[in-house]
């Protein structure tokens, strides 16, 4: 099982689509940076997170979302803490850094 | 578990870099440990004794360096990244014939046999970048 | 001595652009000269790298470069197929050694390796 961690804009670069198809069951993504913004509420990175298979795990920085005045997120991501982050590498063999 | 990052960001300016900290903090402050942070590309940055970070922003070298000594991390910055980006210890300074060194106590420069190693020997390897 | 880890060096800058992409060749490098398993694979600008015949500062020196990663067991050079497509750059432009790779191959092939990197 693997960590990808997405930490661009979405919208800057085609990234988060090649990550997505990057993605495997039982994997986690976790949005990080200006990654975050891929987890408002309505954007078109969002409604495409929110397309993905039940099996993979989507999360969001809270601390990032909070920096960036992003405060109405997918229902679909589930906000964690570095303390989150910390587990979710434990929890995951592997890592894949996105930037 | 036992960690190894690898910070590709610069100090000033990428996010990433805020954020390779901020995870260090928490796994230490959770219980697991830290082996070893390598810089590589403009990540070998951070280990330049000669910058000044405007008080707005977290002194990201100097929080790695009292980290670093508190918690027995070693902090190390590719010798390969870290001289092109004017990040040399006295012996590489008097390699090249340069005026001084400008390596920040607490981080050494490093091969990247060392990330190999780290990468080897850990649990975890996280990569910040972006 | 450490059992050995499967590592995957995913390429995405192409040295026209910046140091990232000889960065990247470097970490592969390094890993393959401690006698790990090293799988390289260029996506996106990455796979602007892999075209033969390039002549500037940044670019000189990396068809030899590529060719010698066989030596250190680096091969097949692997390219995103569509990566090339949307990029025009066919077959024929390449450096030899490389195979192409569909993008829905990259998610078995990050999960058949125990350290990814991407650069």
């Amino acid at each position: 099982m693997t960590l990808h961690i997405f930490s661009v804009s979405p919208t800057k670069t085609p990234l988060l689509t090649q990550c997505c198809s990057a993605l495997g069951d039982g994997d986690a993504l976790l949005l990080l940076g200006e990654g975050v913004h891929a987890a408002a509420e309505g954007s078109e990175a969002a409604r495409h997170l929110e397309t993905l298979p039940a099996g993979i795990s989507l999360l969001v920085l809270d601390e990032d979302c909070r920096a960036r005045g992003l405060k109405e997120i997918s229902a679909r991501i589930t906000m964690v803490d570095y303390s989150g982050f910390v587990l979710l590498a434990c929890e995951h063999t592997r890592s894949v850094s996105w930037f | 578990m036992l960690f190894t990052l690898l910070v590709h960001g610069g100090p000033s300016g990428a996010p990433s870099s805020l954020a390779a900290l901020r995870f260090a903090e928490a796994l230490l402050a959770t219980g697991h440990s830290l082996a070893r942070v390598f810089f590589h590309g403009d990540g070998a940055a951070h280990g330049n004794a000669m910058l000044v970070s405007p008080a707005s922003e977290t002194d990201l070298p100097a929080a790695w360096q009292a980290l670093a000594q508190q918690h027995g991390v070693e902090l190390l910055a590719c010798v390969g990244s870290a001289t092109r980006r004017g990040v040399l210890d006295a012996r590489e300074a008097a390699r090249y014939g340069l005026p001084a060194s400008s390596l920040r106590e607490g981080f050494e420069l490093a091969g990247l046999g060392q990330l190999v190693d780290a990468a080897l020997r850990c649990d975890r390897l996280i990569s910040f970048g972006g | 001595m450490h059992a050995s880890k499967r590592v995957l060096v995913i390429c995405r800058s192409s040295a026209g652009e910046g140091p990232r992409a000889r960065e990247a060749l470097d970490i592969a490098l390094a890993f393959a000269a401690f006698d790990q398993p090293v799988t390289l694979l260029f996506c996106g600008e990455g796979v602007r790298n892999l075209v033969a015949e390039q002549a500037g500062e940044a670019t000189r020196g990396l068809e030899r470069l590529l060719g010698a990663l066989p030596d250190y067991g680096i091969e097949p050079l692997l390219a995103d197929a569509q990566a090339l497509a949307e990029r025009g750059i066919r077959e024929g432009h390449l450096v030899s050694g490389c195979q192409l790779l569909g993008q829905e191959a990259v998610a078995s092939l990050i999960s058949e390796n125990d350290l990814v990197f991407s650069a």
